[in-house]
């Protein structure tokens, strides 16, 4: 199989590097434009925020090795090709589909199971397909990897659950409302972390998004960022009693909502539980108003923790992976191997059998009128079986190779090409 | 029919529930989805079983044992309902417990003899007087039913309190209901089963004032603890909807009056005798003549 893997990814290669080589949704058709023309052979270009790969096929002569990969990606980046080259890792053959397989299965990602990077592998394969730089190999196998992704999330654990920060949060609140669109949800404050969950939390559709802030001019903006209403810092007894759902996300040095104030407030409110989200560093909100009843307090160690949990779980998912890795290498080696060597074995079979009819119907002409129609029967299947037996040893032997393909540069299929002169 | 007893219709509902309770276990020997698939027709066969015996027998709902029975009827046929839907399977850990409990309540108690069922009605049984004392039971079962939902969810909704207060992961243990949707079960069954009860316990009034005869019928255990329970309710009412109590206080008053419900399903009826004939249709006498008491 003339295939090969060339690549970084954030396990070989620092951010430095990793920043300057990604390629946008414009920048990525251009690179395989060139790529056309220069590498000439099948290209399809994987490129995500964690790593940047080329998977090279062709059906005869060599691949373009790491040098020249640098070299091209120095063309397209500012980058020093040299200084890449040792960052580079280059998988040939079964490797490189058993890599590709473990990337489309997220065993190789940053987050074990995340699901972005099957949709990733799809348009950078569709993006190919577009440039007209993915020939039949490179479609078989991001075909192929696209099934054994899927079968990766569906048929073990490895993707259960979410596992970013901000989904846990929406998760949480999950466990307490059954409906969103008669809930009013609060921000208070807003940091990087904060936009995120919020983000998250408006898919829910609530009724109304508060958003309040000690800067007037920040609240504003959030809130005009996900169709919220700006509320004072001032009003924020107010807010707690208006809400259902609240993300804190200040950079206050003390719990902005401590004990005191909060029974203050309480009798106040005529809604049932508060889920409160408080993913600020130091906590905004008095760890004791947490009674999984009136108030759900969810600070960011709550979150941190049940994220390490599945993590930790979904790891002990990654050895059934593997295996369906493995199994799905093999068979996609297997299965490539006898696609190429069908059309060798039919051709070794029409040429047998056009000779062993030339030699039958001249021999059955020699003995015409000596021979009764059965003799004549025995004749024919006496010459079919020593065709049969003939083949029996290199078509086997064939199959065995695709079984355990060999590594050298000639394999079975070329001389068996050149033994019985099978020209394409 | 008649071999039907009360132990078939048990076991099943036990073997259902030792199944769900594998499902829950996550023991995948037998396939998780062949375990709910089982749990789901084991109950089904117990629900055909116990409605066989219902049908069979019409045990009096008067009586304890009828009571019981038919409240748990109500409860499998509800379960398989619910379980037949995945992301309903919590309710089999709850109500099949309960449904059990009923039954072997029923069975602890037995059915009326001969002599003591001579004036109360069978399950179906009619006759001119049946009307109005059927609609009082009828009415009684339903809020008895309603209420038993009611206690399941304030069970669960406890259980979901315990889970949060803990920060256990989404998806972690029992996979109950939010705590919203619990919350609004209770309260929906409570305001439900409030107005059953009142109305079944006006026309049980009705029927007692109606014929002076029965009037000392006002004495009898279970009337006077059903007008227990009603006050009680009307306490629940006013702390729901008054006060606006909520949460795991309401949930733990629910409890409280189910337990009350209980107790009134528990005692029996001790009505003044009247005449067979006014009580038992022609067809309730030919059952009760020939085949007897069931056998639990």
């Amino acid at each position: 199989m003339n295939l090969r893997v060339v690549g970084c990814s954030f396990r070989t290669t620092p951010i430095e590097f990793r920043e300057k080589l990604g390629f946008g949704p414009e920048s990525l058709k251009v690179a395989l434009d060139r790529a056309n023309r220069e590498l000439d052979c099948e290209v399809v270009l994987l490129s995500t925020c964690n790593r940047v790969e080329f998977y090279l096929g062709g059906t005869d002569g060599g691949l373009p090795d790491v040098k020249q990969i640098a070299a091209f990606l120095e063309r397209l980046h500012p980058i020093d090709g040299n200084r890449l080259v040792p960052h580079l890792y280059c998988h040939d053959g079964p490797r490189a589909v058993d890599h590709l397989f473990r990337v489309a299965g997220s065993l190789d990602s940053m987050v074990l199971g995340e699901g972005q990077i099957a949709n990733q592998a799809k348009v950078a394969f569709e993006t190919a397909k577009e440039t007209a730089s993915a020939g039949p190999l490179l479609h078989a196998l991001f075909r192929h990897a696209r099934v054994v992704g899927k079968r990766i999330r569906t048929e073990t654990g490895i993707a259960q659950g979410h596992v970013s920060v901000s989904s846990l949060a929406v998760d949480f609140a999950r466990e307490v409302f059954d409906r969103f669109d008669d809930k009013t949800i609060a921000v208070i404050g807003a940091g990087k972390m904060g936009e995120l969950t919020l983000k998250h939390l408006s898919q829910l559709k609530p009724k109304r998004i508060l958003v309040t802030n000690r800067s007037p001019e920040k609240a504003l903006a959030v809130a005009q960022s996900c169709g919220g209403q700006a509320m004072p810092f001032e009003k924020l007894d107010e807010i707690l009693i208006r809400s259902d759902i609240i993300l804190s996300t200040t950079g206050a040095p003390q719990p902005i909502v401590d004990l005191a104030r909060w029974q203050a407030v309480k009798p106040q409110r005529r809604k049932g539980t508060l889920v409160v989200l408080d993913i600020a560093v130091p906590r905004d909100f008095d760890s004791r108003l947490h009674d999984g009843e009136t108030v759900c307090l969810f600070n960011i160690d709550d979150l941190q923790k049940v994220r390490e949990n599945r993590i930790a779980e979904r790891k002990r998912h990654l050895p059934a992976a593997e295996a369906l890795v493995d199994l799905e290498t093999k068979n996609f080696c297997a299965d490539w191997s006898r696609r190429k060597n069908g059309p060798v074995i039919a051709r070794l079979t029409r040429d047998f059998e056009a000779k062993r009819t030339a030699v039958v119907n001249q021999l059955l002409q020699k003995l015409n009128g000596k021979l009764s129609a059965e003799e004549k029967a025995y004749v024919e299947g006496a010459f079919r079986l020593l065709q049969n037996q003939f083949l029996h040893g290199p078509i086997s032997a064939l199959a065995e190779e695709t079984a355990q393909p060999a590594t050298g540069q000639h394999t079975l299929l070329d001389a068996l090409r050149k033994l019985f002169r099978i020209h394409d | 029919m008649e071999r039907v007893s009360l132990f078939c219709f048990a076991a099943s509902y036990l073997v259902s529930l030792g199944l769900m309770g594998l499902w829950y276990a996550r023991v995948t020997t037998l396939g998780q989805s062949g375990l709910r698939v089982a749990s789901w027709l084991m109950s089904a066969a117990g629900l055909i079983a116990h409605s066989l015996y219902l049908w069979n027998w019409q045990p009096p709902l008067a009586w304890q044992f009828g009571g019981l029975l038919v409240l748990a009827w109500f409860l499998a046929a509800f379960h398989l309902y619910e379980s037949a839907h995945p992301g309903r399977l919590a309710w089999s850990l709850f109500l099949l417990p309960l449904v059990l409990v009923l039954v072997g309540a029923a069975a602890l108690f037995g059915p009326p003899t001969p002599e003591e069922s001579g004036h109360i009605p069978g399950l179906f049984a009619t006759g001119s007087l049946q009307f109005w004392n059927r609609l009082h039971a009828v009415l009684l079962l339903a809020a008895s039913v309603t209420m038993s939902l009611a206690f399941i969810a304030s069970l669960m909704f406890l259980v979901r309190a315990r889970q949060l207060k803990a920060k256990m992961a989404p998806g972690k243990g029992l996979n109950l209901f939010t705590l919203e949707r619990l919350e609004v079960m209770n309260r929906r069954s409570v305001a439900v089963s409030f107005p059953l009860l009142s109305a079944g316990m006006g026309v049980g009034l009705g029927v007692l004032l109606i014929h002076a005869d029965r009037l000392n019928g006002l004495s009898d255990p279970r009337v006077q603890a059903t007008a227990g329970l009603w006050l009680t309710f009307v306490v629940l009412m006013v702390l729901r909807y008054g006060a606006r109590f909520r949460g795991s206080s309401m949930a733990w008053m629910t409890i409280g009056a189910y337990l009350l419900l209980i107790v009134c399903l528990l005692l029996p009826h001790t009505l003044p005798t009247v005449s067979r004939e006014n009580h038992l249709g022609p067809a309730q006498n030919a059952v009760g003549q020939e085949s007897g008491s069931p056998s639990p």
